[in-house]
C-alpha cells in the first residue's frame, strides 16, 4: 500500500479527479437517492422557519382545540396533543438528530483516532490499557451508558451529546488500532523511521493518511447510527428539554396514542428512517469511492 | 497445547474486563443523584431512620471498602438487598432474567431459523430478483431502529390485522406454569398446557421478531458474502466437475464453511440484542430486564442497578468468549492469529 | 308421570346451565405498578396499600367521607389531655390461622412495625411512647404529646398475628424476635383480613381467596377469588374489559382509555374527586418567586379552564391546600382566577425588570399530563411576560434537588396523596419551617405565625376549636401564594356493571376493599 494523498498542485487534475469521484459515486442510484435526501434534510433543517407552515409550533405554543386533528391540507401530519403541527415540529426535530451527529462524532472521532493510533503505534503496556478500557465499554449497550450517564447528570442535551461521545470513541479506536498495527510494518514507515523521523511524524503523516479513507466511511456509517441511538435515547426520554422538538420522543408520546392517533407516531417514524436511510446510501457511495472495505 | 493456551488467554481477558466493569458500574452507582436511603425511606422519615439505614446499607463507609464488601458478597451469590423490593436482588434477577433471556433466545432462533437459509437462498439465486429482495430486506433490517419495527409491527399484526396480542408474556388473568426453567414456553410445554403455551407464543412473536430483525440483517449478509466467498475457491469448482448434486456441493461444501463467520457474527450481535431488547421491552411492557433496570435507575436501586449491569456485561462476555474459543476449535488459523496478538 | 318427567328435565337443564357446582364469584382487576412487598409493615404506595386491605385488619378504618369508625375495635376513648387513647376490641375475631386477635396482637404490630423503621413507621417513631394490652381485650397507647390526628393514622396500622410470626420467625438483628418474620410476610400473610393470602407471582400477579372465618361475615355473592394483575398498556385494558377478562380498570389510566370504556356495554365508569392534591409548589426564598407579587401575578397567568377542560376534563379547580373531601376543608377559602390584566399589574408592583422574570417549572419526565400542563403554562406565562424553561427530571432527582433551596427549582409540578384523613396531612408536611427539605415542602415557607397556628391545630382535641384554626390557615395561605392550587385528582374507575358496592373512600387503596363489594350477575 501506498500513501494515497499527495499534493495534486494543477487545478485541472483535481477538477479531473472530482469528476472521476463523481462518476463513480453516481453508479449506484440509491447512493444518489441518499445524497439528495441527506442535502434535503440538511437545507430543510437549516431553513426550517422558511419552510415550515407553522414555525412558532416548534416552541412555546399549545391550542388544545386543534389537538389530536388527522392529517389535512392545513396539517400534513396532522397535530399532537396540545395541537402543535406535526409536519413543523418534524422538520425541527431534525435539528436535534443532526447536531448531536454533528457532536458526538467530533468529539468522539477525532479521540478514537488518536486512542487508536497511540495504542496501535506504541504497543506494549499503554496498548493493554486502551483497550481494555475499550472493552469494557464496548461490553456494555451503549444505549445503557448513555442511560446510567444521563441518569447523573440529568437529562438534558449537553449530558446525551456527552454520554455518547463517551462510548463513541471506543469503535474508532478499534478501527484504527487494528489498522495501525498491520501498517506499521510496512516498508515505508520502516524506511521514514530510518530516516530519524520523529513518532508523532510517523503518527500523523505516515500512518493516519493511508487510515483517513476508512475513517471517513466509517463515520458516515456512523452518522446513521448515531441518529439511530440518539432517536432512541429521546425514545425514552432522554435528550433535548419540551417543548423543543426531537423525533424519537415525538414517536414515544404517539406510541401512547395508538391506534386511534396513529399519524402521531407514523410519520417522525419515517422522518427517521429517511435521515437513516439516507445516510446509509450516501456511506455506500463514499465507500464506493474511497474504494474501502470495512 | 496451544489451543488450551488461547482458551486460558481469552478466559483471563474476559475476567480482567469483569473486574474491570464491576469498578465502573459501582462508581457510576455511587454517583447517582439522590440519597438511596432517603429515597427508600419516603420523605417523612426522620433524619434518625436515615441515618441508621445509611449505616446498615454501608454508605457511611469509604468507597474502597463498600467495593471490597460488595465483591465478596458478590462472590458468595448475594447481591444485596434491593430498596424497592424489599429482598435480595438475586431473587429479583431470578424473576426477571428469564423473560429477557426468553425473549432473547427466540430472537436468537429466528436470527439462525431465517437469517442462514435466507443468505443462503441469497446467495444461491445470486443477481435473481429473490437476491435483490433480499438484500433490499436485508438493508432496512440492519439500519431500522428496533423501536420503530416493534410500533409497525403493533401497528400492522396487532391494532389493523388483530391477529396478536401487542403487550406482555400473558393475557391477563392467565396465570403463568409452574415454573422449572422460567421461560413460559418450556414450562407451559413441561406441563402440557397447551392453550398456554399458545398464549404464550402468541405474546413472545411479535416482540421477538422485531428484536430479530439487525441481527437478521447482519446474518443475511455475512451469510450470503462467505457463501460466495467460498463458491469463488477452487476446490467448489473441483467438486462441481466430479458431478456432485448442485445441493449437496451447496449444503456441505458452500455452507458449512460459510458457518464459520456467521457464528462470529450471531456471537456479536448478542451485545446488541440487550441494547435494543431496552427499547423492545419498553414498546412491548416486557416485563424483563430492561423495566427491571430502569426502575432501578430512576429509584436509585443501586444494588439492582449494578445486578443488571453485572448480568447484561457477564451475559455479553461469556457468549463472546464461547463464541471465541469455539471460533479457534472451528479454524485454526484464528487461533494463531490470537496468540501472536 | 309426565309432569315428572318434565320435572326432571328443567332440573338437569338448570344443572347444565348452571354448572354441576355453584361457579365462584372471581374479580379480576389490573395494576400499573410493580407490588413490592405484602409485608403490612412496608406498605408505601397503592398496590402494597391494596393488599394490605384485603388481607389484614386494623383498629379503625376510614369510610366513604374519611371519617374513622371500628373495625376490631369495638369503640375507644380519648383522655382529656389528649395523650391517652384506649381502644376495646371486638371477641371473636379471628387471624386466617383460626387464633383470636386480642390486645397482645396489638401491641407486638405496633412494636414491629417501630422496630423495622419502614413503610408508614415515620408516623408513630417520634409520637408513640408506649402501647399496652390492659386486659385481652383491652389495648391503650400513650402518646409523647396530644397529636389530634392520631386515630386518622390508625387505619396504616396492620394488626398480625404475634404468634404465627414467632412460629416463623428466622435468625435477625431483633433480638428475641428474630428477623420479625420479615421473610415469612414475603410468602405469606398473618392477617385477620377479609380475605387470604393464596399466591403471588412477582412483577405478575396476586390472588387473595375469601376467609371463610370472617368475622363480619358475608353477604350472597360475595367474591370468592381476587386477582390482580399488572397491566401496562391501555389497549390491553381495553381490549379485557370488553372480553370480561378483566373485572375492574384501576384508577391511573389515560383519559382517553376510560371514555373508550365509557361507551362499552356492560362496563360502568365511577368518577370521585380523591384527597390526592395536585399544586405546582413555588419556591418562595429563591428569586424571582420570593417576590409575593410575582408569585400571584403567576397565580393570576394560568388558565385553570384550559386545564379543567382540556386536559383532564370533569375537575373542579382546589380551594386552598385542602382537598374538599379532606374533613378540615373551608369551602370559603378563596381561589385565583385566570386574569391576565392582573397578572401584569402583580408583576408591575413587583418592581422586577423583564431580564429577570425567567423562572424554570420542574414536573416528573415522560408523565403525559404533567407534560401537557407544563407546555400550558409556559405558554400562559408567556403572555404575561414571564419566561419560563422547562426541566423534566426523574422523580428520583427531584427529591433530592428538593432537599436545599438552591436547588428546588422556581416551580414544581407535585401530586401529594393523603396518608391519613386530615387537614393536618396536607399543612404540617408542605407549609411548617420544621418539615422543609423533602419533596412534600418545595415552598420552603418561612412564616413564624403559619408555623404558629399548625402548631396549635395538632394539639387541639375539640373538633370545633380545630376547624376554626384550619379556616384561617386556608385563608392566610392563599393570600402568600405559596402554590398554584390546580385541583384535586378526579379518580376514575372502570368496572363491570355485575360488580356492585364500590364505593370511593379517600385515603389511598381504602376503596379495593373487596369485602364490601358483591356480584350480581
Amino acid at each position: 500500500m501506498r500513501p494515497v494523498v499527495g499534493a495534486d498542485a494543477a487545478p485541472g487534475r483535481q477538477r479531473l479527479r472530482l469528476a472521476k469521484f463523481w462518476y463513480r459515486y453516481s453508479q449506484n442510484k440509491a447512493s444518489i437517492v441518499g445524497l439528495v435526501a441527506v442535502v434535503l434534510i440538511i437545507a430543510l433543517t437549516v431553513l426550517a422557519p422558511y419552510v415550515t407552515p407553522y414555525p412558532e409550533h416548534a416552541g412555546v405554543y399549545v391550542n388544545f382545540g386543534e389537538a389530536f386533528q388527522p392529517p389535512s391540507a392545513a396539517h400534513w401530519f396532522g397535530t399532537d396533543e396540545v395541537g402543535r403541527d406535526i409536519f413543523t415540529r418534524t422538520i425541527f426535530g431534525y435539528r436535534f438528530s443532526l447536531l448531536l451527529a454533528v457532536v458526538v462524532l467530533g468529539i468522539g472521532v477525532p479521540l478514537g483516532v488518536l486512542l487508536g493510533l497511540v495504542a496501535g503505534y506504541y504497543g506494549g503496556w499503554v496498548e493493554s490499557a486502551i483497550m481494555k478500557v475499550t472493552d469494557i465499554v464496548l461490553s456494555l449497550p451503549a444505549l445503557a451508558m448513555a442511560l446510567a450517564v444521563s441518569a447523573v447528570l440529568g437529562s438534558d442535551l449537553g449530558h446525551s451529546m456527552l454520554a455518547l461521545a463517551a462510548i463513541w470513541w471506543t469503535w474508532h479506536a478499534r478501527l484504527v488500532h487494528g489498522m495501525v498495527r498491520s501498517l506499521k510494518n510496512e516498508e515505508y514507515v520502516e524506511a521514514a523511521k530510518v530516516m530519524g523521523a520523529g513518532d508523532a511524524h510517523i503518527m500523523f503523516r505516515e500512518i493516519l493518511p493511508n487510515c483517513i479513507p476508512a475513517i471517513l466511511v466509517k463515520t458516515a456509517l456512523d452518522a446513521a447510527f448515531v441518529t439511530e441511538l440518539g432517536a432512541g435515547l429521546s425514545f425514552l426520554g432522554l435528550g433535548v428539554r419540551p417543548p423543543t422538538p426531537a423525533l424519537g420522543t415525538m414517536v414515544a408520546t404517539g406510541a401512547g396514542y395508538l391506534p386511534a392517533h396513529w399519524w402521531m407516531a407514523v410519520f417522525p417514524s419515517l422522518a427517521i428512517l429517511l435521515l437513516i436511510f439516507g445516510l446509509n446510501w450516501f456511506a455506500d457511495g463514499l465507500r464506493d469511492v474511497l474504494d474501502v472495505d470495512l | 497445547m496451544r489451543y488450551l493456551t488461547h482458551v486460558f488467554r481469552r478466559t483471563g481477558n474476559a475476567l480482567i474486563v469483569l473486574v474491570g466493569l464491576s469498578i465502573v458500574i459501582f462508581l457510576i452507582s455511587r454517583v447517582l443523584p439522590g440519597d438511596p436511603a432517603r429515597m427508600a425511606l419516603g420523605p417523612y422519615a426522620t433524619e434518625e431512620q436515615v441515618r441508621h439505614l445509611r449505616s446498615e446499607m454501608g454508605l457511611d463507609r469509604p468507597l474502597v471498602v463498600q467495593y471490597v464488601r460488595y465483591v465478596s458478597n458478590l462472590l458468595r451469590g448475594d447481591f444485596g438487598k434491593s430498596l424497592v423490593s424489599e429482598r435480595n436482588v438475586r431473587l429479583d434477577l431470578e424473576a426477571h432474567l428469564p423473560a429477557t433471556a426468553e425473549l432473547i433466545v427466540v430472537t436468537t432462533l429466528w436470527i439462525v431459523l431465517l437469517g442462514i437459509p435466507l443468505g443462503a437462498l441469497s446467495a444461491v439465486k445470486k443477481d435473481t430478483w429473490i437476491d435483490h429482495a433480499i438484500k433490499a430486506f436485508t438493508f432496512t433490517a440492519v439500519v431500522t431502529p428496533g423501536f420503530i419495527v416493534g410500533i409497525a409491527f403493533q401497528l400492522l399484526f396487532g391494532y389493523g390485522l388483530d391477529w396478536l396480542p401487542v403487550t406482555g408474556r400473558l393475557s391477563p388473568g392467565v396465570l403463568p406454569p409452574e415454573r422449572v426453567t422460567g421461560f413460559l414456553l418450556v414450562d407451559s410445554a413441561l406441563a402440557r398446557d397447551w392453550p398456554l403455551f399458545r398464549d404464550a407464543l402468541i405474546h413472545i412473536l411479535l416482540p421477538s421478531l422485531a428484536l430479530s430483525f439487525a441481527g437478521m440483517g447482519q446474518t443475511i449478509r455475512i451469510t450470503r458474502s462467505s457463501m460466495l466467498d467460498v463458491e469463488n475457491r477452487d476446490f467448489i469448482q473441483v467438486v462441481r466437475s466430479y458431478g456432485v448434486p448442485e445441493r449437496l456441493v451447496m449444503f456441505k461444501y458452500m455452507l458449512k464453511p460459510a458457518f464459520i463467520p456467521t457464528l462470529q457474527v450471531i456471537g456479536l450481535t448478542f451485545a446488541s440484542l440487550f441494547g435494543n431488547a431496552f427499547l423492545i421491552e419498553n414498546v412491548f411492557s416486557w416485563p424483563g430486564m430492561a423495566k427491571y433496570g430502569v426502575t432501578a435507575l430512576l429509584k436509585k436501586d443501586l444494588n439492582a442497578l449494578i445486578g443488571v449491569v453485572l448480568v447484561i456485561g457477564t451475559a455479553f462476555l461469556v457468549v463472546n468468549l464461547v463464541v471465541d474459543v469455539l471460533m479457534g476449535f472451528l479454524d485454526p488459523r484464528l487461533r494463531l492469529k490470537g496468540a501472536a496478538r | 308421570m309426565k309432569r315428572f318427567a318434565f320435572l326432571t328435565a328443567a332440573l338437569l337443564l338448570l344443572f347444565a346451565l348452571s354448572g354441576a357446582a355453584p361457579a365462584k364469584n372471581v374479580v379480576t382487576m389490573s395494576l400499573n405498578q410493580e407490588i413490592g412487598t405484602i409485608d403490612p409493615a412496608k406498605v408505601t404506595d397503592w398496590t402494597e396499600a391494596m393488599v394490605m386491605v384485603n388481607l389484614y385488619d386494623s383498629l379503625v378504618t376510614p369510610d366513604a367521607k374519611g371519617e374513622i369508625q371500628g373495625l376490631i375495635a369495638k369503640s375507644w376513648t380519648v383522655s382529656p389531655d389528649g395523650k391517652v387513647y384506649t381502644f376495646h376490641l371486638n371477641k371473636g375475631v379471628k387471624f386466617h390461622d383460626g387464633r383470636e386477635v386480642t390486645a397482645e396482637d396489638v401491641v407486638f404490630s405496633m412494636e414491629r412495625v417501630l422496630a423495622l423503621k419502614s413503610g408508614y413507621s415515620w408516623l408513630w417513631a417520634d409520637l408513640v411512647a408506649e402501647t399496652k394490652a390492659v386486659d385481652k381485650y383491652t389495648v391503650t397507647f400513650r402518646l409523647n404529646k396530644p397529636f389530634a390526628p392520631f386515630l386518622s393514622t390508625l387505619p396504616w396500622l396492620a394488626v398480625v398475628n404475634k404468634a404465627a410470626i414467632l412460629e416463623h420467625k428466622k435468625p435477625g438483628n431483633f433480638g428475641q424476635y428474630g428477623d420479625y418474620g420479615q421473610d415469612w410476610l414475603l410468602k405469606a400473610d398473618a392477617g385477620s383480613g377479609a380475605y387470604t393470602f393464596k399466591s403471588w407471582t412477582r412483577g405478575n400477579e396476586i390472588v387473595f381467596a375469601k376467609f371463610d372465618g370472617y368475622f363480619k361475615g358475608w353477604r350472597k355473592g360475595a367474591i370468592d377469588e381476587v386477582r390482580a394483575k399488572e397491566v401496562y398498556n391501555d389497549a390491553t385494558i381495553i381490549a379485557e374489559m370488553k372480553t370480561g377478562a378483566l373485572t375492574i380498570a384501576d384508577h391511573y389510566r389515560a383519559l382517553e382509555t376510560y371514555s373508550a370504556l365509557a361507551k362499552m356495554k356492560g362496563v360502568a365508569i365511577k368518577k370521585a374527586l380523591s384527597g390526592e392534591a395536585f399544586y405546582l409548589k413555588i419556591n418562595t426564598r429563591k428569586a424571582p418567586t420570593d417576590n409575593v407579587h410575582v408569585r400571584r401575578a403567576i397565580n393570576y397567568a394560568f388558565d385553570y379552564d384550559a386545564f379543567l377542560q382540556q386536559i383532564d376534563p370533569g375537575a373542579e379547580q382546589a380551594r386552598g391546600p385542602i382537598p374538599a373531601t379532606i374533613p378540615g376543608f373551608d369551602p370559603t377559602t378563596p381561589q385565583f382566577k385566570r386574569d391576565v390584566k392582573k397578572a401584569r399589574e402583580e408583576l408591575a408592583k413587583s418592581g422586577l425588570k423583564p431580564d429577570d422574570l425567567t423562572i424554570n417549572f420542574c414536573y416528573v419526565q415522560g408523565f403525559a399530563l404533567e407534560e401537557k400542563l407544563a407546555l400550558l403554562f409556559q405558554a400562559n406565562l408567556a403572555e404575561v411576560g414571564l419566561k419560563v424553561v422547562l426541566q423534566p427530571e426523574t422523580w428520583g432527582r427531584i427529591t433530592d434537588i428538593a432537599a436545599k433551596v438552591e436547588t428546588t427549582p422556581h416551580v414544581t409540578a407535585v401530586f401529594s396523596a393523603a396518608n391519613y384523613p386530615d387537614a393536618d396531612n396536607y399543612l404540617y408536611t408542605a407549609y411548617h419551617s420544621d418539615a422543609v427539605g423533602t419533596w412534600m415542602s418545595m415552598e420552603w415557607l418561612k412564616n413564624p405565625e403559619i408555623d404558629k397556628l399548625i402548631e396549635t391545630g395538632r394539639v387541639t382535641v375539640d373538633p370545633k376549636a380545630r376547624q376554626k384554626i384550619y379556616s384561617e390557615l386556608q385563608h392566610k395561605i392563599v393570600e402568600l401564594a405559596p402554590d398554584v392550587f390546580i385541583y384535586s385528582l378526579p379518580k376514575r374507575y372502570a368496572m363491570q356493571t355485575w360488580l356492585k358496592g364500590f364505593e370511593f373512600v379517600p385515603v389511598m387503596s381504602f376503596e379495593y376493599d373487596f369485602h364490601k363489594m358483591w356480584v350480581e350477575k
